[in-house]
């Protein structure tokens, strides 16, 4: 007589390995199932947060020295406005990715800090009704503020500060210090 | 064979598992690359834009390596690596494009209109086969974007037309500071734009000038547009008859091209870059990144005109 199948002691064993190997298992796959689900949500707060900062460095890396106009067509002077209201800084970039057959690559930047939220947008050189673009960058954060100058010894709280003609340019240091998720936060950009 | 079956599962459940750990691993490990690469990105074009000085410092002081920008470009990749090993700099002379600056000149406090720098740059539009009706009104039109003076061109309009077209974003009464400002005097289609756009550019400079040094098949048509006497084969001839070092005076010039002074005068010659365009291309985890700065080799200190991430 051929024996057919397995003895209850065989499939016994095999199930005892199979769950000793899974309970041992299990606790290694768990945790690192829970510390992809960690990094990826502290990765996700963090570019988000350095992404607004590293689009603020770009645009004052590629900003010009662009005189602007307001709505009516009157010449302000400046090339950069800084602390007016809720709109925290204003200034022309070049737009390198830009590819537009009808504009130049020149955008006039408008930061506004409005409500606990930053945001960015993207308006043609001196229509600032004409809005091209408009993006919220952070979002719950407190306490913000910017502070401007030639020297970082000596900033105050609005671009232009005086009525000199070296103030008609861009602030060559610009701090800004915020709150964000219980820290406390301060950077330090210029315009090179 | 059944103990044999009772191995083989529980080592296929060990594989199994270990394979998807594997996997999560690998995923948490591209996530951090991913999210560090921009940062790093950001932070070594800051690095270069730190070191610049050191870069155009060097290039200065050695100014006779700048009649041969391409000998000039490789020693200063030598030295930049030496600091940077995955950097790669390429200079391009932004002389010997057509500055649209140019159209105007100073005249007491204002800019006016420059009708001989017109001219040449009615010859480019011709050598570009750009449409003859356009010429004029285009050629107006950024007369009266770019002086400063508040009379109307025949075929141009003045402020108030710039600043009460909706659509467009113009800049009245102030020099170009890209040459994509072309764009918003919406004159030229996008074909005509193609084929003038490699050739033309906005510095802050009204004087026509070119860097004969840097004469090629790429930018001969600027200096034709100057010199319109000029034959392609007196073209061909001076980028041939080039020494190693560059002309080194005008004198030089003629001597070795024997192009007579009828049709090339000193007048908009240069033998050295006035304007550099350096491209940095960085390499960091097998992406390249870029910074793209336009100087000015007129001075040392405030020579940036602008810069830019991309090309």
């Amino acid at each position: 007589m051929i024996k057919q199948g397995f003895t209850l002691i065989e499939i016994l064993i095999a199930l005892l390995a199979a769950s000793i190997i899974s309970i041992m298992s299990f606790d290694y796959l768990s945790n690192s199932v829970f510390l992809k689900e960690r990094v990826e949500q502290n990765i996700n707060l963090n570019n988000k947060h350095f992404n607004a900062i590293n689009i603020l460095r770009l645009d004052l890396m590629q900003s010009v020295p662009f005189q602007m106009k307001d709505t009516t067509g009157r010449d302000l002077n400046v090339s950069f406005i800084g602390g007016k209201d809720d709109q925290i800084l204003k200034f022309i970039t070049l737009n390198s990715s830009d590819t537009s057959n009808s504009y130049s690559k020149l955008r006039r930047v408008t930061y506004i800090y409005k409500d606990n939220t930053l945001s960015r947008q993207t308006t043609l050189v001196n229509k600032e009704d004409k809005i091209l673009s408009n993006r919220l960058l952070l979002e719950d954060i407190d306490n913000l503020e910017f502070k401007y100058g030639q020297e970082p010894e000596n900033l105050s709280n609005e671009w232009p500060n005086t009525n000199s003609a070296e103030n008609m340019n861009a602030p060559e240091y610009i701090l800004m210090e915020y709150t964000l998720g219980n820290n406390k936060y301060t950077q330090l950009f210029s315009t090179f | 064979m059944r103990k044999g079956f009772v191995l083989i599962s529980t080592l296929a459940l060990i594989v199994i598992l270990s394979f998807l750990i594997l996997v999560i691993s690998r995923l948490i490990y591209n996530d951090t690359i991913k999210s560090t690469v921009y940062t790093s990105s950001i932070e070594k074009r800051i690095e270069l834009i730190n070191s610049e000085k050191l870069f155009t410092n060097t290039l200065l002081n050695n100014s006779e390596l700048l009649k041969n920008l391409t000998f000039a470009e490789s020693q200063l990749n030598i030295f930049a690596n030496t600091k940077y090993e995955n950097l790669d700099i390429e200079l391009y002379d932004m002389t010997n494009c057509f500055n649209l600056n140019t159209l105007v000149k100073p005249f007491r406090s204002i800019y006016v209109k420059n009708e001989d720098n017109g001219l040449f740059f009615e010859n480019l539009l011709l050598i570009n086969n750009i449409d003859r009706t356009k010429h004029r009104e285009l050629i107006d039109r950024l007369y009266d974007a770019l002086d400063s003076d508040r009379l109307p061109e025949p075929f141009g309009a003045e402020d108030l037309f710039y600043t009460t077209q909706d659509e467009l974003s113009l800049n009245p009464d102030q020099l170009f500071l890209h040459k994509s400002q072309i764009k918003n005097l919406a004159m030229l289609t996008t074909s005509e734009l193609e084929m003038i756009y490699k050739n033309i550019c906005a510095l802050p400079d009204n004087d026509v000038v070119f860097n004969i040094n840097e004469l090629n098949n790429e930018n001969y048509q600027v200096l034709l547009s100057i010199y319109p006497e000029l034959s392609l084969k007196d073209i061909e001839t001076i980028i041939i008859s080039k020494p190693i070092e560059g002309y080194q005076n005008f004198s030089n010039l003629l001597e070795l091209t024997n192009i007579t002074a009828f049709k090339l005068t000193e007048d908009y010659l240069t033998f050295e870059p006035k304007y550099l365009q350096i491209l940095y291309k960085v390499k960091y985890e097998d992406t390249f990144f870029n910074l793209l700065s336009i100087i000015t080799l007129e001075s040392r200190n405030n020579n940036i005109i602008r810069r830019s991430i991309s090309t």
